[in-house]
C-alpha cells in the first residue's frame, strides 16, 4: 500500500517569460518577451507584459498573467485617482511606493507577480525598481525578473556594473544598452523554454516613451 | 423673493419647513425648495451642445483681490465633466463619488460609463436625501457634460432629484440672461464648429457677468466630444477666444 500524498489545487500558475530594466543617466530601457506559456505549452506568442502608467513610467510583470493583468488594471485606476486629486501625473518614486503598499495589502494571498517598475524620475534621471511578490522594493541601476532572470542577471552584472573587471571599458550609451537588452533576451531564448517568440523594447527619456519590437526564436 | 417674503411675514411655511420629511399643506417640501435657492445664489454655470461637442463655461467668484477664484468646472472622466452652482463642498463630494463610479465601471466593464446612467444615479442620490428626516438635500446643481456612444449630452441635476436633458442651459445667478442668449443662437449650434461653440459660451457669460468684464481670471471653459477628451480652458488659454469677442 502506498503512503498517502496530499493533493491540493493551487491558485497560482507560472506563465513564464522574462523582463528586464536598465537605467541610464537620463533614460531607461525596458525589455520583455511576449510569450505566454503554461508548463510545456504555449498559450500565445504575442502577449505584452508591459503596461504604460504615465508619460514617464512603465511597469513590466512576470509570473502569473491573471494577477499581472489585475494588478496593472488596479494601478491604472490609481493613476486616474491621483491625477484627479493632485492635478498632475504621479512621479515614478510615488508610483514605486504605491506599488509596494499595493502588493503588501495582499500579504496573505499575494499577487503572483514579479515586477520591474521603470521610468524617469523628477530629477530627470533613469529609475528602475525591483520587487518581490509582497512588495519588497529596491531602486537599482538594472534588474530582471521572470523565468530567465537568472540567465540575465549575471550578464548585466558583467556588462553594466562590471563589478569585478579590472580592465576599464567605456560605459554603454543609450543605443548600446538597447542592443545589449536585445542580445541578452535572444540569448535567454536559446536556453529558457519559456522565453521566446517576440520581444518589446521600451525606451523612456525626456522625449517620452517609444516602443520597438523584434523577433525571438519560435521554438 | 423668498427672503423678502419671509421678512414681510407673507410666508406661512414656518411650521412645515423645519425638516425635509414634512409636507406642507400645498404639497411642497420646503427644505428642497430652499436647497434649490442655494443653487440660484451660486455664480453662473452654463452648457451648450453641438453636433460632436459639449461646451461648459462658468464665471468664477473671488472673495477679494487677495483670494483665488473658486473652481466651477470639474473633470469626472475622459468623457465626462461637470459645471456647478451652489455649495462647492457638496459639489466636490458628488464629484468624488462620480469619479469613483466611473473608475469602477471602467475596471469592471473595460468601457466608459454612459453619461445618462451616471446622471440618473446622481438624481437618485439627491432624492435619497429628500426622504430621510436626518439628512439634508445637496445644496448644489450640476450641469453634466458627457460624450459617449450615443453622442454629446448635457444634463442638469437638482437638489430635488429631478433630472433634465438640455440642448443648452444655464444655472446660478442671473442665469436667465445667459439662457436668453443661448435660446437666440440655439439653431446655429448643431452646425457650429468647436471654436464657435466656445465663443458662444463666453459670449453667453456676459449677461450674468452684469457690468463686470469676462476675463482670463474669472471665466473658465471646458470642452468634451468626438476625439476630444475633457479639457479645461483657463487663464491664458482663454486669451485667444476672449480677444475674438472684443
Amino acid at each position: 500500500m502506498q503512503a498517502p500524498v496530499e493533493q491540493r489545487w493551487s491558485p497560482y500558475a507560472d506563465n513564464g517569460g522574462t523582463c528586464m530594466g536598465v537605467a541610464g543617466e537620463d533614460f531607461v530601457v525596458v525589455a520583455a518577451d511576449t510569450r505566454l506559456s503554461q508548463g510545456y505549452s504555449i498559450h500565445t506568442r504575442n502577449c505584452s507584459k508591459v503596461t504604460q502608467l504615465t508619460d514617464k513610467c512603465v511597469i513590466a510583470s512576470c509570473g502569473m498573467k491573471s494577477d499581472a493583468i489585475t494588478l496593472h488594471k488596479h494601478l491604472k485606476a490609481r493613476m486616474v485617482m491621483y491625477e484627479h486629486q493632485h492635478r498632475r501625473q504621479p512621479s515614478v518614486t510615488a508610483i514605486a511606493q504605491m506599488l509596494s503598499t499595493t502588493l503588501y495589502y495582499k500579504r496573505f494571498f499575494p499577487y503572483y507577480t514579479f515586477n520591474v517598475l521603470c521610468g524617469v524620475d523628477d530629477e530627470g534621471k533613469g529609475a528602475v525598481y525591483n520587487y518581490d511578490a509582497i512588495g519588497n522594493m529596491e531602486r537599482v541601476p538594472y534588474t530582471t525578473s521572470g523565468s530567465g532572470s537568472a540567465l540575465v542577471m549575471s550578464v548585466l552584472d558583467a556588462q553594466i556594473a562590471k563589478s569585478n573587471q579590472t580592465i576599464a571599458t567605456p560605459s554603454l550609451d543609450k543605443a548600446g544598452i538597447v542592443e545589449l537588452c536585445k542580445d541578452v533576451l535572444s540569448s535567454v531564448g536559446e536556453r529558457d523554454i519559456h522565453t521566446g517568440d517576440y520581444a518589446e523594447i521600451f525606451l523612456i527619456d525626456a522625449a517620452g516613451i517609444s516602443k520597438t519590437e523584434f523577433d525571438l526564436k519560435l521554438d | 423673493g423668498l427672503l423678502s417674503d419671509a421678512k414681510n411675514g407673507k410666508m406661512n411655511r414656518n411650521q412645515y419647513d423645519t425638516d425635509v420629511s414634512t409636507w406642507s399643506p400645498q404639497g411642497k417640501l420646503h427644505q428642497v425648495e430652499y436647497a434649490m435657492e442655494s443653487v440660484k445664489q451660486g455664480s453662473c454655470s452654463l452648457g451648450l451642445v453641438g453636433k460632436d461637442f459639449v461646451v461648459l463655461a462658468a464665471l468664477k467668484r473671488s472673495t477679494g483681490d487677495l483670494a483665488s477664484y473658486q473652481k466651477k468646472l470639474f473633470k469626472i472622466d475622459d468623457h465626462i465633466g461637470i459645471g456647478i452652482a451652489g455649495l462647492t463642498a457638496d459639489a466636490r463630494s458628488l464629484a468624488t463619488w462620480m469619479r469613483t463610479e466611473c473608475l469602477n465601471h471602467k475596471f469592471q466593464y473595460d468601457s466608459p460609463v454612459t453619461t445618462g446612467r451616471l446622471v440618473s444615479d446622481i438624481a437618485d442620490k439627491h432624492q435619497e436625501k429628500t426622504q430621510a428626516s436626518w439628512k439634508r438635500p445637496y445644496g448644489v446643481g450640476l450641469l453634466v457634460a458627457g460624450y459617449d456612444r450615443d453622442g454629446p449630452h448635457l444634463y442638469q441635476t437638482c437638489p430635488s432629484g429631478n433630472l433634465y436633458e438640455y440642448k443648452a442651459m444655464a444655472i446660478g445667478a442671473r442665469a436667465q440672461s445667459a439662457k436668453t442668449y443661448l435660446e437666440k443662437h440655439l439653431d446655429s449650434m448643431p452646425g457650429a464648429d468647436l471654436e464657435t461653440l466656445v465663443l458662444h459660451s463666453l459670449k453667453a457669460l456676459e449677461g450674468p457677468a452684469n457690468d463686470k468684464d469676462v476675463d482670463v481670471k474669472n471665466a473658465c471653459v471646458a470642452v468634451v466630444g468626438k476625439n476630444q477628451p475633457f479639457e479645461l480652458l483657463e487663464g491664458d488659454a482663454l486669451e485667444p477666444y476672449l480677444r475674438q469677442l472684443k
